[in-house]
Formats: structure tokens, C-alpha cells, sequence
């Protein structure tokens, strides 16, 4: 018996767990709302890879230049024309309108492409990679270097362009922002944009790994879910150690306690940091 | 005053929810001049201010700016018409950078294109910016900060700048280096438009006042005229 | 102190209808979409109770009443319960367990709650999914495969439980908005910092509120597993239960009484008298909830009560007769 395979496929799986969290903890952040469709956002991704898999033989990451845009420009509508209006209304009508959100995506996979498990197979989503005398699938290998690209990425908008300077403003001083010039709507509506299409892009390399079916739209919400608030929120490196517990905790479960209790372990884990400290292990206590 | 002025409130008033913060106030700002707005505490000088940067919409009246009706327009739209404002309590984005607040200032797509022109003109007139840029906004002094939020809102090129209450709560000497500032923006071709509690200092360096009492202009005219009024300070102690 | 008005005889008299309606020999699927009205009322009423009048908008309610579900299966099935003692244990059980959950679930605030009560129904699904008690020889039991339940009633009986209960949540409903309770909640949600200043507890009225509507919502529950006789962890935790509560307040109209009995019958209405666009059904209720939200957040009901034909009735039927 030996712990390696698994602290390894653990972490590797946490950088796809960090990059589904990224989106939830940039709206969270910015809007202090939780996009309960973040999960069915997620499943996006996956399902229009699948369509361009299927439609045009298109490679999953190549098509990744089509799915991120139409992501992104979704997220703005839903934003523009949905969010933004329940928001006026108070956080709770907002809550609800993205649970409303998440039950028509849900629907609309489900009468689209069934009810059943789809995968995204490819050549290179099924090879394995050797590590000394150890092997880990590549598209595991894959999804770890995406995590570093996504985070970057990610800084990279939000600290080095107008966009992520005007998110930065509205989150600290709303009032001051539209002083600037900067309109809060459209604010919003560009950091839902951005988050969905992250969350596409983890839909794509999930896709790439894992079996998914239009209910793990809900799964994927609470691992997302699950990174954020263990890794806290607004901290980059916290998603990403947010991330990596969460996988940890769930191979590791798999391991001693098998299959069947993997992800009720990462619920449980998610569960109690909710109860104890829902600022996160790095989180500021507002 | 000749032609068109270029701000023009027309009996606007505003209330919140039941209360009505300004009444029927008309006043009018022309091309190159320093107008201040006076009054005690909780008179409704913010309120006309944050009326003319569409933060709240007048229920009566208008308020036209270069000719054109701005009073239901978005705050976002009333700054790419080229009025900018110093909030009152300065606002700055503490946890961002001297550099990035500036430009946040430049945010509208007009301001963008010549933001290197107004850094320039920015860090001219206060070179402690220049040596703070790296700087979190939240580590400098309140005069700097008051500095900050002065060069923030000229960013954006205005044609008419609003300043509120920019000396609470600063020593006299950091005062009197914000005012000259003032005049030489002033001098450099931006309207100001500047509320304040401290009538001396703000009579001494506009060229016109209005005196604003309960929501309500009492009093206006040249300043050098309105030095010894004693509704001045009636409009103060309520004598 | 009760008053006798209008409103109380149109329920007595409707009640009398539906109760009469399986003697005159309807047909079973027009009594089948009454049962179902009849338990989503329930369900419907009692998440009015938490989200609607005490600020709790808990997605958990599945769980607890998977909960009362695998209770009364359980019980049955070891133990052959009579069924008279098996769902009053059944709904004690659900309460029970929200009684201890509501320890770490109360620390939760706002959004953190009604994530914490979401996570619930997955954390029960894989568990029941995983958990196989006593291996019976011969039968597929327990896991993903679930257990019967079998409880001898006739389905005519249990529409009259059903017709009970759905009423009875209104009655309760009536009752507790009446009471100190409903006075406390509501004080509590228009203005929070005020009622606690008041002397209001709000952690018990909160709590108090939560252990009703679980308790309520394990009874629906019960009638609505001994109906199908059967129990499986999917189906017993699916967020589709939760889809029925919201929807149906939401439709109808959160925080007012008649809401909820307007949202079951649309709900009703749409998941069962389309069987041809079944299918659609949950994306159509979606689609509604969403445009709802958006753009006449009171619901059927809020809207309405901006007419003055309705406020009219209102008045009318709530004058005391004397």
C-alpha cells in the first residue's frame, strides 16, 4: 500500500477543483452573490465541447476558441437582462433568479443530450503519463498546468487592464466607481462574463476527465462552492489551496474509505467549514 | 454674463422619499469661472452636486449642461460629457495603487485616449503623486489623499469640475496649497464649480456665490459684493 | 381567538367537495393530480413559512423529507409500525435530525445558509445511496436500489390523508402567523436589529419556525412515499422537491397565504395535465420562476392584490359573520 497515486491524483485533481472555483469566488467577490448556476455554467463548457466534438470532429481545447467567447457573451446577457434587475431587488430574488438559471440549463442538457453520462474522448484524454514508477493519466497533468494558465490569466485581467481595474474599483467604492465614469451594470455584467467563461474552460478539461450528465451541474456547484469557502474568498492562492484540499480530501477518502463515500467525505468537509469558519482558512473576517 | 452658461440648474428640487432636500434651486455656472456653493451643514450642497452627477435625479426641474438636458442621464454619461466630481470625504480606492487610481479617473473612453497628457498635467501640478505612484492610496496623508482625488477627477478632462468640502478636515496650510491648485486649474480653462462650509476661504476665490439655506438659495451674487452680508450669516446661525 | 368568517366556511365547504369527490366515483387520475395538489400545498405552505416569513430561504427541505421517508420505510419494514405510530416517528425524526443540524446551520447566515441546507440533500443522497443496513437474502435492498414500503392503505385512503394534511398546512399556517410566533417572525423580518432590541429571540422563533416546517414538510413527505410504495435515494433527495416548494410560492406569490395554494395548482397543472409536454415541464416551471423573479417579484397573488376587485373579496370574505 503505498499513499502516492493518490496525494498526487489529489492534487492534480485540486487544480481543476481551483479553476471551477475561480469564477464563483470573482462573482462572489465583486457582487457578493452566489451564482448557484455556477455548476450548470460549468457543465457548459462541457456540453458545447461535446457538440463541437460531435458536430465537426472539433478537438475540445482547440475549440476552446469558440466556447470561451460564447461563454462569455452569455454570461453578459444573463447578467444584463436577468441578474442585474433581481439584484436591484435585494440578494435574495438575485439567489433565486441564478437557482431559476441553473434548472432551465439543467433542462435544456437534459432534452438536448439525454439524461446519461456523455464523456469528452479523445487520443490524449486517455493516455497516462509515467512519474517514476508511477503512472497518472495526462489529462490530469493537463488540467494542473490549465489551473497555473487560468490563474494567471486570471491576475493578469484583473490587475493589468482597464476591465479588471474597473471590476476593482466597483467592489471597493461603487459610489466613487461611477464617479469615475465607470457604469455598475456593466461592471457586473462583465465579471459574470468572465466568470462563465472560466467556468467553461473548466468545463472542457472536466469534460476531458471525468464522465458528466446535466445533474452534475449541482455537483460541480458545490465543489466550486466547496473551493471557495475553504480557500476563502477574493485570495488566489486561497482558491488554489481551496482547491487542492478538496481534491486531496476526496482521493484520499476514495482510498481508505472507497468509491462510494469519496465525494460524501468532500461534502462533509465543505459542511463543516461552513459551520466553523465561512471566511475561509485564508479568508478576512468582514 | 455673456452667452449660454455652461451648467444651468433650473428650480430643481429634490426629494428623499418624503423629504425635500433642495427646493427649487436655480443657479448657473458660465465658461471659466470658480462658483461656490455655501452653506451650513446639511443645507443640500452635496445633494445639488450629486444631482448634477446623476447619483440622484431631481423630481422637478432640469439640469442642462453645454445646452443639453443631463438630468436623467446615467452618472457614467454625465462624466464622458466632461463634468467630473471631488466627492465629499475624498473616496479614493485606498487599496489600489496612486498610479491606478489615476487611472481609474480615465476611465471614459475620451479620457483614455489622452491619458498620458493629463498624468503629465497631474503630476505637474502635485509631484508628490509622481513620487507615490507605486504606492497603496490608503498609505498617504489627507492632504495627499485630498490631492489624489483632485488629480482622480481631473483625469478625465473636464470641462467642469465639482469639488466638495475639499478642506474638511485639513490643517490651513495643506488648505491654502489645495486652493492655489485650484486656481491654476482654473487658470488652465476648467470651470469650477466648489461647495464649502468655510465662506471665507471660498468667497475669496470665487468670482460668484450662491448661498444655499435649508435647500433653498437665499442669497447669490459677486463675491467681493457678498464679503459682509449679513444674511451670510443668518444663513449660518439662522439669526 | 378565532373568528368565524367567510373564508373559514369557503374552506369548509371546499374541503366537503374534495373529500366527497372519490365517493361519487371520479376518475383516478383526476384524484391522482388532486393528491399531488394536496401534498404540494404542504410543501409549498411550509417553505412560505421559512423563506416567505422567517427569512430562512433553506434549499434543504428535500432532505428532511428523504429523511421521514427512509424512517417510515425503515420502520415498516423491520419492524412492521402500525402506521399510526410510524409517521408521527417518521416526521419526529426529520425534526430531529434539523433540530441537530440546525447547530451548525444557523451559524450560517444569508447566502451561506441556504448553501449549507443545498448541500444537505447531496450529502444524504450519496450517503443513503451508500448505506445498505441488513442485508436481506433474496431482495435488492438498501443503496441506490432503495426499499418498499408497504402499507396496506388503499389508495383512497391515503387521498384523504392527503387532503388532511394539505389543509391542515393552511389551517396551521392561519394559526401560527396568528400567534406570538408569527408576530415575533414578522417583526423579525422588518426589521431585525429592532425586534432584537425588543426582547424577540430570534435565534428560538427562527428555530421554532425551522422545526414546524420540517416537521410538516416529513409528514407531506410520508403521504407522499406511502402513495408510491416505494423509496430510493435519487428520487427521495432529488432537488426536483425542491423545484415544487419554490416554484410554487414563488408563481404564486412568497410571503401571502394564498400564494402557495395559487403555485401547487399551477404546478400541478403544468408537471400534470400537459402529459404530452411532461418533458418540458421543470424547463417550462424554470423559465417561469426566472421571468417571475425578474419582473413581478410578488408573484400571481402580488399582483392581483394590486386590483381592487380582489382586495374587494378579500374584505369580504374575511368580515366576521356574527
Amino acid at each position: 500500500m503505498n499513499l502516492f497515486s493518490p496525494i498526487i491524483t489529489g492534487i492534480f485533481l485540486g487544480g481543476l477543483y481551483a479553476v471551477i472555483g475561480l469564477g464563483l469566488s470573482l462573482v462572489f467577490g465583486v457582487m457578493k452573490l452566489v451564482n448557484l448556476a455556477h455548476g450548470a455554467f460549468v457543465v457548459f463548457g462541457s456540453y458545447l465541447g461535446l457538440a463541437l466534438l460531435i458536430a465537426f470532429g472539433l478537438d475540445p481545447i482547440l475549440a476552446l476558441i469558440l466556447i470561451v467567447p460564447t461563454a462569455f457573451i452569455l454570461g453578459y446577457c444573463i447578467q444584463k437582462f436577468l441578474v442585474n434587475r433581481a439584484y436591484q431587488l435585494g440578494t435574495e430574488p438575485a439567489l433565486l433568479i441564478t437557482y431559476g438559471i441553473s434548472i432551465i440549463l439543467a433542462n435544456l442538457y437534459q432534452q438536448i443530450f439525454s439524461p446519461y453520462f456523455k464523456s469528452l474522448v479523445t487520443d490524449y484524454s486517455v493516455k497516462g503519463l509515467s512519474i517514476g514508477p508511477y503512472s497518472v493519466p495526462l489529462i490530469y497533468v493537463l488540467d494542473f498546468i490549465v489551473c497555473f494558465i487560468a490563474m494567471l490569466l486570471l491576475h493578469w485581467l484583473l490587475n493589468k487592464t482597464y476591465i479588471g481595474l474597473s471590476i476593482r474599483c466597483a467592489v471597493q467604492d461603487p459610489v466613487a466607481a461611477k464617479l469615475m465614469g465607470i457604469s455598475i451594470e456593466h461592471v457586473y455584467a462583465l465579471t459574470l462574463g468572465i466568470s462563465l467563461s472560466f467556468a467553461s474552460l473548466a468545463g472542457v478539461f472536466l469534460g476531458l476527465t471525468f464522465p458528466f450528465n446535466p445533474v452534475s451541474s449541482f455537483t460541480y456547484l458545490f465543489i466550486a462552492f466547496g473551493v471557495v469557502v475553504i480557500g476563502g474568498l477574493g485570495s488566489m492562492t486561497g482558491t488554489f489551496i481551496g482547491g487542492i484540499v478538496l481534491g486531496l480530501s476526496q482521493t484520499l477518502a476514495a482510498y481508505f474509505l472507497g468509491i462510494g463515500l469519496q465525494t460524501f467525505v468532500g461534502f462533509i468537509v465543505i459542511f463543516i467549514m461552513l459551520a466553523i469558519r465561512p471566511q475561509g482558512i485564508f479568508g478576512v473576517k468582514e | 454674463m455673456p452667452g449660454e452658461p455652461l451648467l444651468k440648474l433650473e428650480s430643481v428640487s429634490i426629494y428623499y422619499g418624503n423629504f425635500c432636500a433642495v427646493k427649487n434651486v436655480s443657479l448657473s455656472v458660465y465658461e471659466g469661472e470658480i462658483v461656490s456653493l455655501i452653506g451650513a451643514n446639511g443645507a443640500g450642497k452635496t445633494t445639488v452636486m450629486n444631482a448634477i452627477m446623476g447619483l440622484v435625479h431631481p423630481a422637478k426641474g432640469s439640469i442642462i449642461f453645454e445646452g443639453k438636458r443631463i438630468d436623467k442621464l446615467d452618472t457614467s454619461q454625465i462624466v464622458s460629457l466632461g463634468v467630473s466630481l471631488v466627492p465629499e470625504g475624498r473616496r479614493i480606492f485606498s487599496t489600489l495603487t496612486v498610479y491606478e487610481n489615476l487611472m481609474a479617473g480615465a476611465y471614459t473612453p475620451r479620457a483614455r485616449a489622452q491619458r498620458e497628457q493629463m498624468l503629465k498635467r497631474v503630476y505637474d501640478l502635485f509631484p508628490i503623486l509622481q513620487e507615490r505612484s507605486k504606492q497603496l492610496a490608503g498609505t498617504l496623508s489627507g492632504g495627499e489623499q485630498q490631492m489624489l482625488a483632485i488629480g482622480r477627477a481631473l483625469m478625465s478632462n473636464p470641462k467642469l469640475l465639482l469639488l466638495d468640502e475639499i478642506s474638511l478636515g485639513l490643517s490651513p496650510i495643506v488648505t491654502l496649497k489645495l486652493y492655489d491648485a485650484i486656481r491654476r486649474i482654473n487658470s488652465e480653462g476648467t470651470t469650477i464649480l466648489l461647495v464649502e462650509q468655510n465662506v471665507r476661504q471660498s468667497l475669496k476665490i470665487s468670482s460668484r456665490a450662491y448661498i444655499l439655506k435649508s435647500g433653498e438659495i437665499v442669497l447669490s451674487g459677486y463675491s467681493k459684493d457678498l464679503k459682509d452680508e449679513e444674511e451670510i450669516k443668518s444663513a449660518y446661525f439662522g439669526v | 381567538m378565532f373568528r368565524l368568517n367567510a373564508e373559514y366556511i369557503l374552506l369548509v365547504i371546499l374541503t366537503l367537495i374534495m373529500a366527497l369527490l372519490p365517493v361519487v366515483g371520479i376518475g383516478w387520475y383526476t384524484l391522482h393530480v388532486l393528491f399531488l395538489f394536496f401534498v404540494y400545498l404542504a410543501l409549498a405552505n411550509m417553505w412560505n413559512l421559512l423563506a416567505g416569513y422567517s427569512g430562512l430561504v433553506s434549499l434543504g427541505q428535500p432532505a428532511f423529507m428523504g429523511i421521514a421517508g427512509y424512517t417510515l420505510a425503515m420502520l415498516l419494514w423491520f419492524f412492521d409500525t402500525p402506521l399510526y405510530i410510524a409517521i408521527p416517528a417518521a416526521c419526529a425524526a426529520a425534526t430531529a435530525f434539523a433540530a441537530v443540524l440546525s447547530i451548525p446551520l444557523f451559524r450560517m447566515r444569508g447566502f451561506y445558509f441556504s448553501i449549507g441546507t443545498l448541500l444537505l440533500n447531496e450529502i444524504c443522497r450519496v450517503w443513503f445511496n451508500w448505506w445498505r443496513p441488513i442485508p436481506v437474502p433474496g431482495a435488492p435492498v438498501g443503496g441506490g436500489a432503495g426499499f418498499g414500503i408497504r402499507s396496506g392503505l388503499s389508495p383512497i385512503s391515503i387521498y384523504y390523508l392527503a387532503l388532511a394534511v394539505g389543509i391542515a398546512s393552511i389551517i396551521l399556517m392561519r394559526f401560527i402567523l396568528g400567534s406570538k410566533l408569527g408576530a415575533g417572525l414578522m417583526a423579525i423580518r422588518d426589521n431585525e436589529r429592532a425586534a432584537a432590541t425588543c426582547g424577540i429571540d430570534i435565534f428560538r422563533c427562527k428555530l421554532y419556525s425551522f422545526l414546524i416546517a420540517t416537521f410538516f414538510t416529513g409528514l407531506a413527505a410520508c403521504v407522499f412515499y406511502l402513495f408510491q410504495g416505494h423509496i430510493e435515494p435519487t428520487g427521495a433527495f432529488s432537488i426536483s422537491w425542491l423545484n415544487v416548494m419554490l416554484m410554487a410560492v414563488i408563481i404564486g406569490g412568497i410571503s401571502t397565504e394564498e400564494g402557495p395554494i395559487v403555485g401547487s395548482a399551477i404546478v400541478v397543472l403544468l408537471s400534470q395535465l400537459l402529459p404530452r409536454y411532461a418533458e418540458y415541464s421543470p424547463l417550462i416551471l424554470g423559465v417561469l420562476l426566472t421571468l417571475i423573479i425578474t419582473f413581478t417579484p410578488p408573484g400571481i397573488i402580488g399582483m392581483m392584490r394590486k386590483t381592487r376587485l380582489y382586495n374587494a373579496m378579500l374584505k369580504y370574505l374575511s368580515k366576521p359573520i356574527t
